[in-house]
C-alpha cells in the first residue's frame, strides 16, 4: 500500500500516491500541463521541456515528466515566465518542423478548394503532412498560442524513406521526443531505432548505418503509433483523415487473438492499432486496410449459369442452394470450413451439416496444421497456459520458433521474460532471430528433435519453466514424436506450454466438433460446400458452393457464391492458442450483401424445414454452446471421440482429415495474405518462415 | 608488518639508489605533452649515444611536470649533484649537454633552467626550479608528484610517501573518513564545486548493499588537460583517493571513465591497476582491513557530453550517453539503479593528501569557502603556458600575469571553465578566483580550463567558436540545447559575416536565456556563457561588428581589411610569410600591402615584431555577382 501524497498545484490542493511524477499527479487530478515527449506508460524523459514547471524550493524549471511528486510539494504550471519558456522552446521546435500547417494564412481556403479533386488535391497546396489535424504538435502549438515564427526557418533536407513496406518516414516533420526510440527499446524489446549523431544533426534510425529490416525490424508499427507528428506515417491511412471511430475487437490473423483497436472513416477499416496495453504484430498492425478494402472481396452472390457468371440476389441465391442441398444425399455432402470461422459459425456449420443435411462430413484444417498427431497434440493441451505466463517464466524453451514477423507478440513476452532473468533454450535447424537471446541453440533436425528433448537437463532446478511451440516443426514426419516428447518434458519438469497455431480458431473448432467423428470411405461429392478459410478443391465435387469474404481463386469458378462477412465485420467468439475465449466486435458492417457465416447456414436450414436455426444474434448461439474456453475446453476436448485411424496406401496412419490449407505463415482465408497486402512479400524474400 | 610494509621499504630503498646513483640518472618528461614536444626523439637520441659510446646512465621517464613553454623537458641527476632540469630540448642538444660531461664533466649551465636541490647549487645563474616565476606562486598539493616520479613504478609513488593516505583512512572507520574530508572541506574540482562529503554522505546513506564510485576523467573541454597530466604523471595518486572514497562510501566497485583519446593515461591507469593489485591495495581484504574494492576502467568514445554524470552512467551501462534529468539523484540511485558517487580526477586524487597531511593541513590552502588548490591549464596568448596549481581565492591576475607571466600584446579576456564557461574582461583581473565570484560574474570554475587571450583575438568569434563546439557535441535530447545552440550559431554567425543587426544583439541574449533556463542538463545550461559574458562585457565589440562592419581583433575575415602602419621598419619578415605576394616595397621602408591579392591568413601579423600590420575597417562592399547587377 503505497503512501498518499498531498501537494499543492496551482490553487489545488491535491492527493496523488507515491511514486508518481508532478505530471502524473497533475494529470490524476485534470490539470493539464502540455507536452510531447510523455506517452502513456513511456519511461520519463524530459527531453521537449515542454512540461516545465516552477517548483517551490526547487532552482530553475524543472520537467514535470521527470520530477517525482513528493508530500507537500507546492507546484505552479503556469506563470507568465513559464509560459513565455514554453512558447519559446516551442518556437525552437517550429524552427526546424515545416510548420505551413500552423502558419500559413490561406490554410482554411486551401482545404476548403482541395475537396473536390481527390486525387491530386491532397499532393497540391501545402498540406502534405499525413497526420494533419491528428498531430499532438499541432495541438500544443494552438493551446500555447503560439502562432509567431521568430527564428529563421530551418529545412533538415532529409530524404523521405519509403523503401520499407508499410509506414513511410519524413524525419523532416521529426521533432525528437524520442517516443519511437523508447517504445522499439522499453516497450517492444527491440532495439531497433535509435537516436543518430548529435547536436543539429541528430537523428532518428538504426544505428551503425544499417536498414530496419537488418537492424531486426519487426513491423510491429508501435513507433507510428508513437509518434506525435508526420513524421511516421501509415502508407494505407496516410490520407485517410482522422478517424471517425475505434472499436476494440480481436485479430483474426493468428492463434495468438491479439486485442486491437480498428479505426473506421466512411465506413470502412482505414488503420488499426494495438489496443491499450496490448502488443500486435505487423499483421494486425499493417494488413487490415488492404486485406478488407480490396477489390478482390466478394460483395454479391452469383451462380455459374451456362458457362456465364450470373449475379443474383440472395433470394435467388438461396434458393439455389437449397434446391441442390435437398436433393442432395447425406453421403454426397461435405461442408468444409476454415480455422478463421467465429466458433459460433462453426457451430451452426456443424449442426447444419448433422442435423439438416444428415451427413458426418464437417472439417476443418486441425488435422492439416498438427499433421497426423491430433491425439498427441490434445494430450499437449492439458499443460497450455494463457499467454500472459510467458512473462513470469524463469526458463524457456523455444521450439522451432521465430519471433520476428506475425509472431513478433510472443517475442516480447519471451524477451520481458529475459529481461527478468530467464534462461532461453532454441531448438530450431535454421538460424532465428531468438540465437542472439539463447543459452544455447539447440540446431536440431526434425528427426533428431524428439530423441534431444527426451534427453534434455537444462530445463532442471526451473521453477516456472515455458516451453513455446513453434512453427517450424509442426508440419513434419516427426511431429508426433516430438508432440510426445514435449508432453512427457512438461510433465517430468512441471513447464507450461504455449501453442502458437497460425490459424485464428483451431481450438474453437475442436471445441464445437467441427470434424468428423468417425472414418469415412472417400467419395466424389455430390454437393461440396466451402466456408471461410479452405482452399478450392482438388478432388471431383459435382457441385461446389464457395462462401466466402473473397472472390474464389482465378480460373476455379465456384457453382455458387456466396459473400460472407470478414472478422472485423461480425460479432462473434474465437478459442484463442492459449484455450482462452476472445470475443469479436462488429467495427463496420459488412460490405456489399455480405452476411456472417452462421447467419447463411440459418437461413439455408430453415428454407430446408429444419428447426433450432433461430439465431437472432452471434450471442444466442453462444447461449447454447455453453462455455468453451479454459478448463471447460480441455474437459469438452477430452470427452470427443476422435476419428479413427485410416491406412494410407502408403501403410502410414493417418487421420482421414485432408490438408485444407498448404502450410504458410501468412495466410488467411487460405490466401497468401501477400495476395492483397503487398507489404509482407518484402517478409517472403526468405525473411519468413 | 603487512604486505605494504615490505613494498614500502623496498621501495624506499630503490628510491634512495635512484637517487644515490653512481651513474647519471636521466629524467625524461614523457607524458602526452612531451610527447607531442617531442621527447620520444631526444630520449631515443640519447638512448642510442649511450649505447654508441658505452656510457653508463639511467634513463627515467617521468609526467608533465607542467609548464608547457619549456617542454620537451629532461632533466639528469648528475651523480653527487641534484637534479637539473634542462628545457625546450632538442635530440643535438642532449647530445651535446650529455658529451659534455661525460667528456669534460661539465653541466652545460647555460642551457639549464633550473634544478631541484639547495640554493645555489649551481651558483648563481641556475636558480632552483621551484623558484622559477612559473612555480614560484604555485602550491603544488595534487601535482605533487608529477614531473618527479616514475608513473609506471608503484615503487616511487610508495616511496614518496604514497598510500600513506588510505593507511590513515583505514585505521579508522568509514564515519571518520567521512569527518576528515567534511573538515578538509573538499569541494567537486570538476566544475560546480558540489562539497564532496555530503555527496558521500548522501551516498552513504542511500539504503542497498551495492554501491558504485565512478571518477570521471572524461576530460572534453577544449584546451583542458589537468586529467590527462595528472593521470600520465601519478596514477596510483587517483587509485588511493578512489580506494579511500570507496572505504568511505562503502563501494565495492568502482570505474575509472576516460576517453579512449588518452591512450597513454590507459596505458599508465591499467599499469598502476595491476601493480595495485600485486601489491593488494585493489581486491579482497586490501591490508587486512576487510575491505574489499575493485576498479574497472572504461574507454568512453569521446562525446563531450558524456563528462555530464549521468550521460556518463548511460555510456557505463552501455546506453547511449544521453543525460537524464536529477532528481533523482547518482547518489541516490546511479550506475545500474545503484547509489553511485562520481568524483572527477582531481577530487579523487586531491583526497589521499587529506588524509596523509590532514584536513587542518589542506585549509590552510585557498579561502575558508574555498580551501584547497585548484589545477588549471593555462593556455591561450599567455607567455608561460602550462598546467599549474594554485591555492582557490588567487586572483586573476596571479594567475595569468605571475605565473603566465602575461601576454605578449595587451591583454583582452580570459575564457574559465572551457567552452561551458564565461569570457571575463580585465576589469575582473583581481577578482579571485573561486566557485561564487565566478559565478557571480556569469562564468564557471568547470574542471579548470583558463584560456587568455589578447587583443589579436575576437571575442565575437571565441563566442561563435565555443558556441559551434557545444552544438556540435550537445547530445540532441533537449529541445532548447539541440536547437536553441544551432539558431544561436547562425546568429553569430550572421554578425562576424557583417550581416548582423543591433536586434540580433536582443535575440541572442532571450534566446541563450531560453537555453540556459530550459535545456536539461548542465551542457545546454550552461552553454551560452559565452555569448552572455561577452556580452555582457565586450558588446561594444559586437556593436563594431555590426554597425561598422569592422572586426577591431582582425579576425572575422569579411571585416576587416590588413594595412601596414608608419611602425613598419621594412625588415621584410611579413614578405618572406606571405604565400600571395601581397606584400611589396624596399628593404628598409614602409612595405604595401596590396589588398585584393591578400587572403587575410594573417601570417604577417604573427610575424611583426612590430606590430605594423593592422587591421582596418574594410571599405570593400558585399560583393554582388555580375551577372545579377546586369538583370537589375
Amino acid at each position: 500500500m503505497s503512501r498518499i501524497l498531498t501537494l499543492q498545484i496551482n490553487e489545488h490542493t491535491v492527493q496523488v500516491p507515491e511514486g508518481k511524477t508532478i505530471l502524473e499527479a497533475a494529470e490524476l487530478n485534470g490539470i493539464k500541463i502540455p507536452t510531447l515527449c510523455a506517452w502513456k506508460d513511456l519511461s520519463p524523459f524530459g527531453a521537449c521541456r515542454m512540461c516545465v514547471v516552477e517548483v517551490d524550493g526547487m532552482r530553475g524549471f524543472p520537467a514535470a515528466c521527470t520530477t517525482p511528486a513528493l508530500d507537500r510539494m507546492v507546484v505552479r504550471t503556469t506563470t507568465p515566465q513559464l509560459d513565455e519558456l514554453r512558447r519559446e522552446v516551442l518556437a525552437l521546435i517550429l524552427s526546424e518542423h515545416p510548420s505551413g500547417c500552423l502558419l500559413c494564412g490561406k490554410d482554411s481556403d486551401c482545404q476548403e478548394s482541395m475537396g473536390t479533386i481527390r486525387k491530386v488535391g491532397v499532393t497540391t497546396g501545402c498540406r502534405n503532412c499525413p497526420k494533419d489535424h491528428q498531430c499532438e504538435l499541432q495541438d500544443v502549438v494552438e493551446s500555447l498560442d503560439c502562432l509567431e515564427q521568430t527564428h529563421a526557418l530551418h529545412y533538415r533536407m532529409y530524404r523521405v524513406e519509403r523503401e520499407d513496406p508499410f509506414y513511410d518516414r519524413d524525419y523532416n516533420l521529426c521533432i525528437l521526443c524520442g517516443r519511437c526510440v523508447r517504445v522499439c527499446q522499453d516497450v517492444r524489446l527491440a532495439s531497433t531505432l535509435a537516436f543518430l549523431n548529435k547536436g543539429r544533426r541528430t537523428a532518428i534510425g538504426p544505428a551503425f548505418g544499417r536498414s530496419h529490416v537488418e537492424a531486426g525490424c519487426e513491423f510491429c508499427g508501435a513507433c507510428v503509433s508513437a509518434c506525435p507528428t508526420g513524421a511516421l506515417a501509415e502508407r494505407a491511412r496516410k490520407w485517410q483523415g482522422v478517424p471517425e471511430k475505434t472499436v476494440q475487437t480481436t485479430c483474426a490473423l493468428c492463434g495468438l487473438g491479439c486485442a486491437l483497436d480498428v479505426h473506421v472513416c466512411g465506413g470502412e477499416v482505414i488503420g488499426a492499432e494495438a489496443a491499450e496495453g496490448a502488443h500486435v504484430c505487423v499483421k494486425g498492425r499493417f494488413a487490415l486496410p488492404e486485406l478488407l478494402n480490396n477489390p478482390d472481396r466478394l460483395l454479391k452472390p452469383y451462380r455459374w449459369v451456362s458457362k456465364h457468371r450470373q449475379q443474383v440476389g440472395w433470394e435467388i441465391a438461396l434458393q439455389t442452394a437449397v434446391e441442390r442441398l435437398a436433393a442432395c444425399p447425406p453421403e454426397g455432402f461435405a461442408l468444409r470450413m476454415g480455422a478463421d470461422c467465429t466458433t459460433e459459425d462453426l457451430y451452426v456449420g456443424q449442426k447444419f451439416t448433422r442435423q439438416v443435411l444428415h451427413s458426418e462430413w464437417v472439417e476443418t484444417p486441425i488435422g492439416a496444421f498438427y499433421g497426423g498427431s491430433l491425439e498427441t497434440y490434445l494430450s499437449l493441451y492439458r499443460y497450455v497456459l494463457p499467454f500472459e505466463a510467458l512473462e513470469e517464466a524463469d526458463a524457456v524453451l523455444a521450439v522451432g520458433l521465430d519471433t520476428r514477423l506475425n509472431r513478433s507478440v510472443v517475442g516480447v513476452s519471451l524477451k520481458r521474460a529475459l529481461e527478468n532473468g530467464a534462461r532461453l533454450f532454441t531448438f530450431h535447424p535454421l538460424p532465428h532471430n531468438l540465437t542472439r537471446h539463447a543459452s544455447k541453440w539447440f540446431q536440431a533436425q526434425p528427426g533428431e528433435l524428439a530423441a534431444l528433448l527426451g534427453d534434455l537437463d537444462v530445463l532442471q532446478g526451473a521453477h516456472k519453466p515455458v516451453i513455446l511451440l513453434g512453427p517450424h516443426y509442426l508440419h513434419t514426419d516427426a511431429a508426433a514424436d516430438i508432440f510426445s516428447a514435449i508432453a512427457q518434458l512438461a510433465q517430468q519438469t512441471g513447464a507450461g506450454l504455449l501453442t502458437l497455431p497460425a490459424q485464428a480458431n483451431l481450438l474453437g473448432a475442436l471445441a464445437v466438433g467441427a470434424f468428423p467423428r468417425r472414418a469415412l470411405p472417400k467419395m466424389d461429392w455430390n454437393t461440396l460446400y466451402l466456408a471461410g478459410a479452405v482452399a478450392m478443391p482438388g478432388e471431383q465435387a459435382e457441385y461446389t458452393i464457395f462462401q466466402s469474404f473473397v472472390q474464389p481463386p482465378a480460373g476455379q469458378p465456384a457453382d455458387l457464391a456466396l459473400p460472407s462477412a470478414a472478422f472485423s465485420e461480425v460479432d462473434g467468439s474465437l478459442v484463442a492458442g492459449d484455450g482462452q475465449v476472445r470475443l469479436l466486435h462488429q467495427v463496420v458492417s459488412p460490405p456489399g450483401e455480405a452476411l456472417p457465416h452462421w447467419q447463411i447456414f440459418c437461413e439455408l436450414a430453415k428454407r430446408l424445414g429444419a428447426d433450432g436455426f433461430n439465431y437472432t444474434s452471434a450471442a444466442d448461439i453462444r447461449a447454447e454452446i455453453g462455455i468453451i474456453g479454459g478448463k471447460e475446453l480441455l474437459e469438452r476436448a477430452s470427452e470427443l471421440q476422435l476419428p479413427a485411424w485410416e491406412s494410407t496406401a502408403e501403410g502410414e496412419k493417418r487421420y482421414p482429415l485432408l490438408p485444407l490449407y498448404a502450410p504458410g505463415e501468412f495466410t488467411y482465408q487460405d490466401l497468401p495474405l501477400t495476395t492483397w497486402v503487398k507489404g509482407l512479400e518484402a517478409f517472403l524474400d526468405g525473411r519468413g518462415e | 608488518m603487512n604486505n605494504l610494509d615490505v613494498f614500502r621499504s623496498r621501495a624506499v630503498e630503490e628510491w634512495q639508489t635512484l637517487q644515490s646513483s653512481p651513474v647519471p640518472v636521466i629524467y625524461f618528461g614523457t607524458a602526452s605533452c612531451g610527447r607531442a614536444a617531442g621527447a620520444m626523439q631526444v630520449m631515443e637520441a640519447v638512448r642510442n649515444l649511450l649505447a654508441e659510446r658505452g656510457w653508463q646512465a639511467k634513463m627515467v621517464e617521468v609526467g608533465c611536470i607542467g609548464p608547457c613553454y619549456l617542454e620537451p623537458l629532461m632533466d639528469i641527476a648528475f651523480p653527487g649533484k641534484p637534479r637539473l632540469s634542462y628545457a625546450n630540448m632538442t635530440s643535438a642538444r642532449a647530445v651535446q649537454i650529455l658529451t659534455a660531461w661525460f667528456e669534460h664533466g661539465d653541466f652545460s649551465l647555460r642551457f639549464a633552467t633550473g634544478h631541484f636541490g639547495e640554493p645555489q647549487a649551481f651558483g648563481a645563474n641556475v636558480p632552483n626550479f621551484y623558484d622559477l616565476p612559473v612555480m614560484k606562486a604555485q602550491v603544488r598539493v595534487v601535482l605533487r608528484n608529477c614531473g618527479l616520479i616514475d608513473p609506471g613504478s608503484l615503487a616511487h609513488y610508495l616511496a614518496r610517501d604514497g598510500y600513506r593516505g588510505l593507511e590513515q583512512a583505514l585505521a579508522g572507520s568509514p564515519e571518520d573518513a567521512l569527518k576528515t574530508v567534511m573538515a578538509s572541506g573538499l569541494r567537486g574540482r570538476g566544475g560546480a564545486g558540489f562539497p564532496t562529503a555530503k555527496k558521500w554522505e548522501l551516498c552513504r546513506m542511500a539504503g542497498g548493499e551495492t554501491r558504485y564510485l565512478v571518477c570521471n576523467a572524461d576530460e572534453g573541454d577544449p584546451g583542458a588537460f589537468m586529467n590527462r597530466s595528472l593521470i600520465e604523471g601519478d596514477p596510483h595518486a587517483l587509485l588511493e583517493g578512489m580506494l579511500i572514497a570507496a572505504y568511505t562510501i562503502g563501494a565495492q566497485h568502482g570505474y575509472i571513465y576516460t576517453r579512449a583519446e588518452y591512450p597513454l593515461a590507459i596505458e599508465r591507469l591499467y599499469a598502476a591497476i595491476a601493480q595495485a593489485k600485486e601489491a593488494g591495495l585493489l581486491g579482497e581484504n586490501i591490508l587486512g582491513s576487510g575491505f574489499g574494492f575493485d576498479v574497472t576502467l572504461k574507454e568512453g568514445a569521446g562525446a563531450f557530453v558524456c563528462g555530464e554524470e549521468t550521460a556518463l552512467l548511460a555510456s557505463i551501462e552501455g546506453r547511449r550517453g544521453m543525460p537524464r534529468s536529477r532528481p533523482p539523484f547518482p547518489a541516490v540511485k546511479g550506475l545500474f539503479g545503484k547509489p553511485t558517487v562520481i568524483n572527477n580526477v582531481e577530487t579523487l586524487a586531491t583526497v589521499p593528501n587529506i588524509f596523509r597531511q590532514g584536513a587542518e593541513w589542506y585549509r590552510q590552502f585557498g579561502t575558508p569557502q574555498n580551501p584547497g588548490t585548484k589545477t588549471f591549464s593555462l593556455v591561450g596568448k599567455v607567455r608561460r603556458s602550462g598546467l599549474i596549481e594554485a591555492p582557490l581565492g588567487a586572483t586573476l591576475r596571479q594567475i595569468i600575469f605571475d605565473i603566465g607571466g602575461g601576454t605578449l600584446k595587451p591583454f583582452k579576456a580570459v575564457q574559465t571553465g572551457g567552452p561551458s564557461g564565461g569570457c571575463l574582461s580585465e576589469k575582473h583581473l583581481d577578482m579571485p578566483v573561486d566557485y561564487e565570484s565566478l559565478n557571480a560574474a556569469g562564468s564557471i570554475m568547470g574542471s579548470g580550463g583558463l584560456i587568455v587571450m589578447d587583443e589579436d583575438t575576437c571575442v565575437v568569434d571565441v563566442a561563435r567558436y565555443f558556441l559551434e563546439f557545444t552544438q556540435n557535441e550537445s547530445c540532441g535530447k533537449c529541445a532548447p540545447c539541440r536547437l536553441g545552440t544551432a539558431r544561436l550559431v547562425e546568429i553569430l554567425d550572421r554578425i562576424v559575416q557583417g550581416e548582423g543587426n543591433l536586434a540580433d544583439l536582443d535575440r541572442l541574449e532571450s534566446l541563450a536565456r531560453t537555453v540556459k533556463q530550459g535545456s536539461l542538463c548542465g551542457l545546454g545550461q550552461s552553454a551560452p556563457n559565452p555569448v552572455l559574458t561577452t556580452l555582457r562585457y565586450f558588446r561594444e565589440e559586437y556593436q563594431a561588428h555590426i554597425q561598422e562592419k569592422y572586426c577591431p581583433a582582425a579576425v572575422c575575415k569579411d571585416l576587416y581589411a590588413l594595412t601596414i602602419s608608419d611602425d613598419c621598419t621594412g625588415c621584410q619578415l611579413c614578405v618572406r610569410v606571405c604565400p600571395t605576394g601581397a606584400i611589396t616595397g624596399e628593404k628598409g621602408a614602409i612595405q604595401t600591402l596590396n589588398r585584393s591579392a591578400c587572403i587575410q591568413c594573417r601570417g604577417c601579423i604573427d610575424v611583426c615584431k612590430f606590430n605594423a600590420v593592422i587591421g582596418i575597417p574594410s571599405s570593400r562592399q558585399p560583393e554582388k555577382c555580375a551577372a545579377v547587377e546586369v538583370l537589375l
